[in-house]
Formats: C-alpha cells, sequence, structure tokens
C-alpha cells in the first residue's frame, strides 16, 4: 500500500490549524481538527480566584488545626517510634498541603470500586466516609448500576462472558495462574508465541515481545535502547511510562511542546546543528517518543509529519498506542492506520493490552534485531512473564479483531465502526452544546473541561446519582487549571446510552455553568476521517 | 501656589552641596549600567547561514537503532507445556521442577484454579483501567484488607506488577535532596527505583552491618555540620529480605537498630521472604521475631508464594496512603486483574491454614542445603532456610567463562530430569554485576525423595564438570 508522500511543511502547517478552529485547509490533505479552545481572560481570573479561596480555607484550616491534638484531624500519622526517634516526615511542604486541602475533600471521586466486570453496565459499590478530610472509606454494603463512561474498554472487550473468556478460563485450567518464571528462563509458553507472531502480523512488523504490564513495557525498555550519546526528545505531556523510562536510561532528554510538529523541528534542527553539549560532538541516535491518542488530552499525534521529518532528519521513532490500539484506523491497528502511514517508518511501535483488549500486559513490535535486543536487555528478565489467562484473552479478542475467528467473522469490524461512529456522534453533540472539548474529532477519549477541582466531586456524585460513571481528573495529572471530566466512548454503547449519557451532560452543565464557549460554540466536524480522505490516493 | 514638582526637586538641586549631587550623579550612572549592561558575555559562534544548517543537518548520519549483535545467544526454547508444580513439563519432558519460583505450587493448586475461574465469570479478565478510574473491584479492596489483617499491618497496597512493586515504593518516598542506604547485592528492582528517585544514594557491601555503620555515622557527622541541611535531607535504609541475587537473609535487628539511631525509614523488600520464612510465613520480621511495625514499608511480589502476579506493599496508613497518589506503577497502570488477585487471596488462605506448607518447605531447603554444601569447587551463597540456592564457583575466572561452564552444567542438569536455570542478569544494567550463579528454587511440594535426586544429580554434574576443566 503506498500513500502519497508529503513534506514535512505541509503537515507543520496543518498543525497550525489546530489554533484556529474551522480553518479550511486545501481539499487533498488530509485534515484532523484538534480542539483547543481558549477561554476569556475573565474566565481565568475566576479560576484563580477559586483556587485563591480553596487555599485560603486551607490556610486557615491548617492554623486552626495547629492548635488542636493530632488526632483530630483524621489523618494518619506516623507511629509513637519514629516521631520520638525524629525521623523526618514524609508528607510535607507544598505537597502535603495540596494533599492535605485540595485533594482530600475531593478524594471521593477516586477509586470508586466496583463489583463486577467493567463492562458499559456496571455495578458500584457504594462506600461512605464520616467526615470529608477523612482519607479512608467504608463500603456500606449497598450497590447501584451505572452506565460505564470511564473505563478504558474501547471495543467492548471487558465482559465477564463470551468467546474470549471462556478461551481464557480454559487456558487458566491448562496452565495455571501465574508462571513463576520469567520469559528468559522457564516461563515461555506456546501461547506467548504465538500472541507474539500474532501482534507481529497484526501491525505489519517483523517481530514482537510482550510483557506483563504496559507501565513496565515503557519504563523497563526504554533503557534497553538509549545508552550515552543519545537524545530523547519526548513530548511534554507524555504517560509517566514514559518519563520513568526515560530517566532509568543514560541518555539527554528533552521536550517538546504537545504536538506542536513545529516546535519538535525547531528542537531536532538546534540538536542537529549544536550536537552534545559540553563536547560538541554529534549526536549518536536521536529518538522521539510521542503517544497515539494522549489519554488526557484526547489529541492524536501528527503521524505523517513526523514521518515527513523523520526523513529530513533521521531520528528513530517511538510510537506508544497505549490507547489508540484497536481503537484507531479502519481495522483497528492504531493511529498510523488511522492517517494512511506506513508502519515500517515506525521505528518502534509499544502499546498496551490493558485497554481495547480486556486485558493486561503490554507488547513492543519492531524489526527482529530491536525486538530481539529488547529480550536480551529489558528489565522484565526480572519479573515473572505474563499470566496464561491474560495471554489467552488478548490472543482471542485479537483473533476477533483480525476477524480470523470464523464464528464470528465480522465482530471485530463491527465494533471498530461502532467505536468510529459513537466518537463521532457523542463529540459533535458536545461541540453543539458550548462544552469545552479538547482533542481530536476522532479520539474515543474525550475530556470536558471544567478547570477548576473544587466541583469535581460533586459533579462525579451527580452523574453517579443519575447512574453514570465517569472519570474526574485533576492536578497532579493535568495542569493546575484544566481540571477535567473524561468520557472514555467504547463500542458497547448504544446510541440510547449516548443520550442518556448527554442528556445528563446537559443538565449538569446548566447546574454548573460548564457551557464556556455558549456563544461561540467548536463548529460541527467539517472533516472525514483522514483515510476516507486519503481513498484516492491509496493505490 | 501649587505644588510643583519641577521646582521643588530644582530647588533641592540647588541647596545641596557639590561633592553630594557628583556622588549621586555617578550612582544613578552605576545604577543603569547595571541595569542595561549584559550580566555574561555569550562568547557568540560564528552565526551559520541556512545553507550551512542544512548541509549540516544532511551530514549527520545516526548509529543504528540497537547495536549490531554478532553472535546472538541462542533463543530460549523451553517452551513450558503443562502447569508446572512439583514437575515441570518442557518441550513435552517432563523434569522435577526446581525452576520456578512459585515456592507451594499455588500457581496449579486446584482450590486456586477454581477460585481463578469463578473469578473470571464474576469479573473478566482485565481491570480495564487504572485504581483510581474505575479500576478499584471489589476483591482488590478485600484483598488489600486481608493481607493488612495476615501481616498485623494498617493498611496494604496492591500494584499490578512484581518489578513494579518495590521501584514505584521507592520512588514514592525517595526525592531529590535525600539519601538512601541501599545493600549492594539488592535486586534490579530496587536499584531502578533508586535510580529513578534521583536520590544520593550510598550503597553499602551486601550484608556488612559494619560498613553500613560507617557509612550512616559519617552521614550523621555531615549532618551535624550542616543541620539546616539535614532537616530536609530524609534517610532511607533498603534491604532486601531473602536476597534474590544471593539467597541470603538481611540482618533485619541490626538493620532496625540503625533505623532508630539514625532517624531513617526502612523499607524491607520481601518478594522472597513472603510466605517462606518465619513459622508461618509471615517473612523475615517474623523470622528475627522482630516487630513488624518496625519497618516503615514492607514491599512483596506474588510471583513468587501466591503464585499469582502482582504485588503489595503494606504498612502504617501514614506511609502507604502517599502510594495512592505517588506510586507511580500504581497511579499510572492498568489495575491487576481481578481473578489474580482472587487466587492469590486464596493462596493467601491456604498457606494461613497449613502450616506445614511452610515446614516442608523449610525442611526441603535444609535437607539439600546440608546435602549440597560440602560440594567441592561450588559455594553456596545462600542461607540454609534459604529455598533460593545458588551456586557459584569456588575459584572464579572470568564472568563470561565461569557463566558459560555454569550453564553447560545447567543443560547437563535439565537433560537428567532436574529442571534449573541459571539466574539471568541483564550485564548492562546491573551497578554491581553479582558473580554468575546457577541457581536452584526449592519448592514444598518436593519430597524428600526428589530432594535426594536433585542433589544426587547436581552434585554428580558438578563433579564430573569440575573434573573435566
Ligand atoms: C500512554 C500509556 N502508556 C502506558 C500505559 C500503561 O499501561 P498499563 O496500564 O497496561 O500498565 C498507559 C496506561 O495508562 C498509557 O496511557
Amino acid at each position: 500500500m503506498a500513500t502519497k508522500r508529503f513534506t514535512a511543511h505541509e503537515f507543520t502547517r496543518i498543525n497550525l490549524s489546530e489554533h484556529n478552529l474551522g480553518k479550511q485547509a486545501k481539499d487533498f490533505q488530509p485534515n484532523v481538527r484538534q480542539s483547543h479552545p481558549k477561554l476569556h481572560i475573565l474566565y481565568i481570573f475566576r479560576f484563580y480566584f477559586t483556587y485563591a479561596l480553596i487555599y485560603l480555607a486551607g490556610y486557615v484550616r491548617e492554623f486552626v488545626h495547629w492548635f488542636l491534638p493530632a488526632n483530630s484531624t483524621y489523618l494518619p500519622v506516623d507511629t509513637e517510634k519514629n516521631i520520638r526517634a525524629g525521623i523526618q516526615s514524609v508528607v510535607d511542604g507544598h505537597a502535603g498541603f495540596y494533599l492535605r486541602n485540595v485533594f482530600l475533600p475531593v478524594n471521593a471521586c477516586f477509586h470508586t470500586p466496583l463489583t463486577g466486570s467493567p463492562s458499559v453496565k456496571f455495578e458500584i459499590r457504594e462506600r461512605k466516609r464520616n467526615h470529608i478530610f477523612e482519607p479512608l472509606f467504608e463500603l456500606t454494603g449497598k450497590t447501584r448500576k451505572a452506565l460505564n463512561f470511564g473505563s478504558y474498554n474501547y471495543l467492548g472487550f471487558a465482559q465477564n462472558d463470551g468467546p474470549c473468556v471462556e478461551a481464557s478460563k480454559v487456558t487458566v485450567e491448562k496452565y495455571g495462574i501465574g508462571m513463576g518464571s520469567s520469559r528468559s528462563e522457564m516461563g515461555s509458553l506456546q501461547l506467548h508465541r504465538d500472541l507474539e507472531k500474532l501482534v507481529a502480523e497484526f501491525l505489519g512488523k517483523e517481530d514482537a515481545a510482550t510483557f506483563g504490564m504496559g507501565f513496565i513495557t515503557n519504563a523497563g525498555n526504554i533503557p534497553a535502547i538509549l545508552g550515552k550519546g543519545c537524545l530523547l526528545i519526548s513530548d511534554e505531556l507524555n504517560h509517566a511510562s514514559i518519563v520513568l523510562g526515560a530517566k532509568l536510561g543514560t541518555a539527554n532528554i528533552r521536550t517538546f511542546k504537545h504536538n506542536d510538529m513545529y516546535d519538535l523541528e525547531k528542537k531536532l534542527k538546534k540538536a542537529i546543528i549544536e550536537g552534545q553539549p559540553k563536547t560538541r560532538r554529534p549526536w549518536k541516535k536521536i529518538i522521539v517518543i510521542v503517544e497515539g491518542i494522549y489519554s488526557m488530552e484526547g489529541t492524536i499525534s501528527y503521524i505523517p509529519s513526523l514521518i515527513a521529518l523523520k526523513q529530513k532528519y533521521k531520528f528513530y521513532i517511538w510510537l506508544d498506542e497505549a490507547h489508540s490500539i484497536g481503537a484507531m484506523g479502519p481495522t483497528g491497528r492504531g493511529v498510523v492506520e488511522y492517517w494512511g502511514s506506513d508502519a515500517n517508518e515506525i521505528d518502534i511501535m509499544m502499546g498496551t493490552f490493558s485497554k481495547s483488549f480486556g486485558a493486561h500486559g503490554g507488547y513492543i513490535a519492531s524489526t527482529k534485531a530491536v525486538v530481539s535486543h529488547i529480550r536480551r536487555q529489558t528489565h522484565t528478565n526480572y519479573a515473572s512473564a505474563m499470566t496464561p489467562g491474560v495471554a489467552m484473552q488478548i490472543y482471542s479478542s485479537l483473533r476477533i479483531i483480525m476477524g480470523r475467528d470464523d464464528r464470528y467473522p465480522n465482530d471485530g469490524q463491527r465494533r471498530i465502526r461502532r467505536l468510529a461512529e459513537n466518537t463521532r456522534y457523542f463529540r459533535s453533540e458536545l461541540y453543539k452544546r458550548g462544552l469545552v472539548v479538547y482533542g481530536a474529532d476522532d479520539s474515543p477519549i474525550v475530556p470536558l473541561i471544567i478547570f477548576t477541582p473544587n466541583q469535581l466531586d460533586i459533579i462525579s456524585r451527580t452523574f453517579m446519582h443519575i447512574g453514570i460513571g465517569i472519570v474526574t481528573v485533576g492536578y497532579p495529572a493535568t495542569p493546575l487549571l484544566e481540571c477535567r471530566l473524561r468520557f472514555c466512548l467504547s463500542a458497547a454503547h448504544t446510541r440510547d446510552m449516548l443520550d442518556y449519557c448527554l442528556h445528563t451532560i446537559d443538565d449538569v452543565s446548566e447546574m454548573f455553568g460548564l457551557a464556556f464557549l455558549k456563544n461561540r460554540p467548536i463548529p460541527p466536524i467539517p472533516f472525514p476521517t483522514p483515510h476516507e480522505q486519503f481513498k484516492n490516493f491509496i493505490t | 501656589m501649587a505644588f510643583n514638582p519641577f521646582i521643588y526637586v530644582a530647588g533641592l538641586v540647588m541647596e545641596a552641596p557639590l561633592y553630594h549631587l557628583v556622588l549621586e550623579g555617578l550612582l544613578v550612572i552605576w545604577i543603569f549600567q547595571l541595569l542595561f549592561s549584559k550580566s555574561y558575555y555569550i562568547r557568540k559562534r560564528p552565526g551559520l547561514s541556512a545553507k550551512e544548517e542544512e548541509e549540516l543537518i544532511a551530514e549527520w548520519t545516526p548509529e543504528p537503532l540497537v547495536p549490531p549483535c554478532d553472535d546472538p545467544p541462542p533463543e530460549n526454547n523451553n517452551i513450558v507445556d503443562k502447569i508446572a508444580t512439583r514437575t515441570i513439563s518442557i518441550n513435552g519432558e517432563e523434569r522435577l521442577n526446581l525452576a520456578t519460583t512459585s515456592f507451594h505450587g499455588m500457581n496449579g493448586d486446584k482450590s486456586c484454579i477454581e477460585t481463578a475461574l469463578s473469578a473470571i465469570d464474576k469479573y473478566g479478565v482485565g481491570a480495564c483501567g487504572p485504581r483510581a478510574f474505575y479500576g478499584t473491584i471489589d476483591i482488590h479492596l478485600e484483598f488489600e484488607k486481608r493481607i493488612a489483617a495476615h501481616m498485623g499491618a494498617e493498611i496494604a497496597i496492591l500494584y499490578s506488577y512484581g518489578f513494579s512493586t518495590v521501584s514505584s515504593s521507592i520512588n514514592c518516598y525517595c526525592k531529590r535532596m535525600d539519601i538512601v542506604f541501599c545493600d549492594e547485592g539488592a535486586n534490579l528492582a530496587i536499584k531502578k527505583g533508586i535510580e529513578a528517585s534521583r536520590s544520593k544514594v550510598r550503597y553499602f557491601k551486601h550484608n556488612d552491618t559494619d560498613d553500613l555503620n560507617t557509612l550512616l555515622e559519617e552521614h550523621a557527622r555531615w549532618e551535624r555540620k550542616n543541620s539546616r541541611q539535614a532537616k530536609v535531607t530524609k534517610k532511607f535504609l533498603v534491604a532486601e529480605g531473602l536476597y534474590n541475587y544471593y539467597g541470603d537473609i538481611c540482618p533485619l535487628k541490626e538493620l532496625i537498630a540503625f533505623k532508630y539511631k539514625y532517624g531513617a525509614r526502612l523499607i524491607i523488600d520481601e518478594s522472597y521472604s513472603f510466605g517462606v520464612l518465619g513459622e508461618t510465613g509471615r517473612g523475615v520480621a517474623e523470622y528475627f521475631g522482630a516487630d513488624n511495625s518496625d519497618i516503615d514499608v514492607v514491599t512483596v511480589s506474588m510471583d513468587h508464594a501466591l503464585g499469582s502476579n502482582g504485588g503489595f506493599a503494606y504498612g502504617t496508613a501514614y506511609m502507604i496512603e502517599i502510594q495512592r497518589l505517588g506510586g507511580l506503577g500504581y497511579c499510572f497502570s492498568a489495575a491487576l486483574p481481578p481473578y489474580l488477585t482472587a487466587s492469590a487471596l486464596k493462596a493467601l488462605e491456604l498457606i494461613d491454614e497449613n502450616p506445614k506448607l511452610i515446614s516442608r518447605l523449610k525442611e526441603n531447603s535444609n535437607y539439600l542445603y546440608d546435602q549440597l554444601w560440602s560440594l567441592d569447587g561450588i559455594k553456596l551463597s545462600n542461607h540454609r532456610d534459604s529455598p533460593v540456592f545458588h551456586l557459584r564457583l569456588m575459584a572464579p575466572t572470568t564472568w563470561g567463562q565461569d557463566f558459560a561452564l555454569l550453564q553447560r552444567a545447567a543443560e547437563r542438569i535439565n537433560a537428567r530430569g532436574v529442571a534449573v536455570t541459571m539466574t539471568t542478569y541483564v550485564r548492562s544494567e546491573e551497578l554491581i554485576l553479582p558473580e554468575p550463579s546457577l541457581r536452584i528454587v526449592v519448592n514444598s511440594c518436593l519430597t524428600r525423595e526428589d530432594i535426594t535426586r536433585v542433589s544426587g544429580v547436581v552434585s554428580e554434574v558438578v563433579t564430573e564438570m569440575l573434573d573435566a576443566k
């Protein structure tokens, strides 16, 4: 499959349209709109003011508590012996203050416990605490049914019935629960190998390696390809596992502005021209790490411009497809397919199985040489192999996605199409309502920005009361001033469920005044998806 | 008359003595100079023209992504094809299992598997989200509660992978300003956790309390000199209960004494000692009769005794609750699949109900130790009570040669129906590379006859190999 080649310049120009919503680019360029609306300055002032109030209340509280005995604060305290031995406190400074006064009061909207599987209809265990500043909860024993807009269940494989679960059960019976040994010792099953082969085939790569955890797939393998004299350029909003992996290597690390290909090009140019700091020697190699879909922003990375830049600047690309694998592209092969780009241009494709596949773990797909190098160097040589049951869940769901399962030949395609439709529908409905929504039009992660943290808990509870589970995120996972609600769409959501959610959003947005863009809502989605735009060019 | 500032200033100037004016004038000039001069001078490189820049970019050729590997080690062709408990079946060949670390065979226990199956029926396979965002399933909470109660701790926290448990825990407390005293022989997960935290780290000699004492004394001296900085410099002691690389046990009592003497926090990784050491398998604290609450944080991987996957940490609520916001592997990774949690919970129950498992494991370990310790040319670095045996050469040569020799020994032992492995070390990642070792892992499913057979095979092969050398 050959696609039309573009220069870096053409694509970076599109990137600018991110800030000018609705700007029509030339017809033949694939276009993806990523919204990041700016707010009126008065709103910003209001949010700062809210923060000031929260902090003020916190300071007053801390001041009063200073005179009270320690146990009246509800906070856990260190053991007597430790205090007597003069061991320093582990929570202090601003982090401690933020924890006690900003985070704890809204703590109730995190860690909501479920019972049963995290499918689109799930059951929440109710819990309570006696005081808003108390960190620990008790289960009340009551449950409540709700619609799931929180789990990363993009293709709806998180179920407790169906072919994948059955296959997984058979495997557990046959191979047991854990492997108790690493892949390099005696923890390899034929299933692991088959899975790796299937993943490599799915992604169009020579080889793939799988790991027991997605986080460690980044954190434990990025050091393997970095060494002294290497430069790593990472998107500023990359996931914590990537940041950790980068820290563990000996390479220099630089960041570029989120999804800004202009900035990346500037950084690349500077790096190559100036060489290593101090010694001024040229860099040994440059690696750029980006994610497919950013889980907090809903943005999609500009793969074609990245590839165009790569041809000029000769860096290597590490693409983390944790959220996009399965969820993007006409056959679920991730953002590379979504853009109609060539998978061979991406040097290392990484992804996780904990999202679309309803399982756990991660993979790395690349050339044979790279994968076998990583197999030798990975930190997971010290840890257990992927468990058989999980491997089977991935294997069977991947076969369904690829249409290999004869019993369900079209099921995978149906799910992928469903998710794409749901995404466009849900997003355009939100745009109409004047809500502040970030991200690309085709991203199934829909962040709805509410800005200040004080409403997180009450909004979350309102949704829960009506029977919808959503994710609320605040600092430190987002910038201080951009707390948000996040809706994760799934192929298993029906139109009715989406409408129910939208009605609820209407009410909530009226109650809490969330329609910040009421007077200038984000315009309707102008472009078809890139692979549709590309149709004529693909030969 | 209205106030005229100009006249006022002019009056002042007229009235002031001359030297005053000169002085003030100079001051004003000086201030202006300070304000507008550059405080440093960058020696500018002669600017490159756009064309030169383009040339530089075109000229630059990067190294290949991974270094070429001339003689790649052979692919691991050991394919397991059945549940491995007492025996392990590799490529269709049944061998005694001294390779996997499930010390009590919980990975293949009937009731554990049944629990897992019914958990899959109830919960499905994956948790599909991080703990904070609908990844918390009630079974996770139950596990945390039960394990905390079991260990007599206030609370526990469940991670989704053993390796990340200890590294994330360490990374959560230790910050840039802090200092960590860590055992040289600690496993890679611990060292990577410390590395990620960017704290200052002092490694003390493996299990050498004198060396540790010297380091701590040194630090205490520094503290006395820099008392202000010392206030914000937290101290941590990090050790393993039972060392993965050596199979010996940490001197817990001394560590606890140091902890209180020098005011440090103690973090112990009990991945290999949980379910192994102590009368009831409660780990190294029970083994030494120490109080669990004297250890600030204990981390355990569930890959081993519990035969599942994942890990947990426990301690006081004060310490552990922080990890829910600061433990990277906890916050930013999907939760452990519920069925693995359920089976680990069942395994915990089974171990709790049958203290015999622990005593049998200990008997087996002791018995094998007694058989092997006198073997010529080989030294055992492990403790007599440890189920993890590390056979190292008495007279080491080079790392590569020793490794090859031991590997050949391992292959022959395998060929005679006993599955053992070499300990995998990723050499470039280890700061302090342990000598190569052949690892034997005893489990409680093995009978006394099995152990006799194992020791027979191992002694034979080792003697043969060393004689041939
Ligand atoms: C971009 C990215 N990489 C890696 C991970 C970690 O994957 P896992 O949850 O399977 O550990 C995540 C998950 O949150 C992610 O969003």
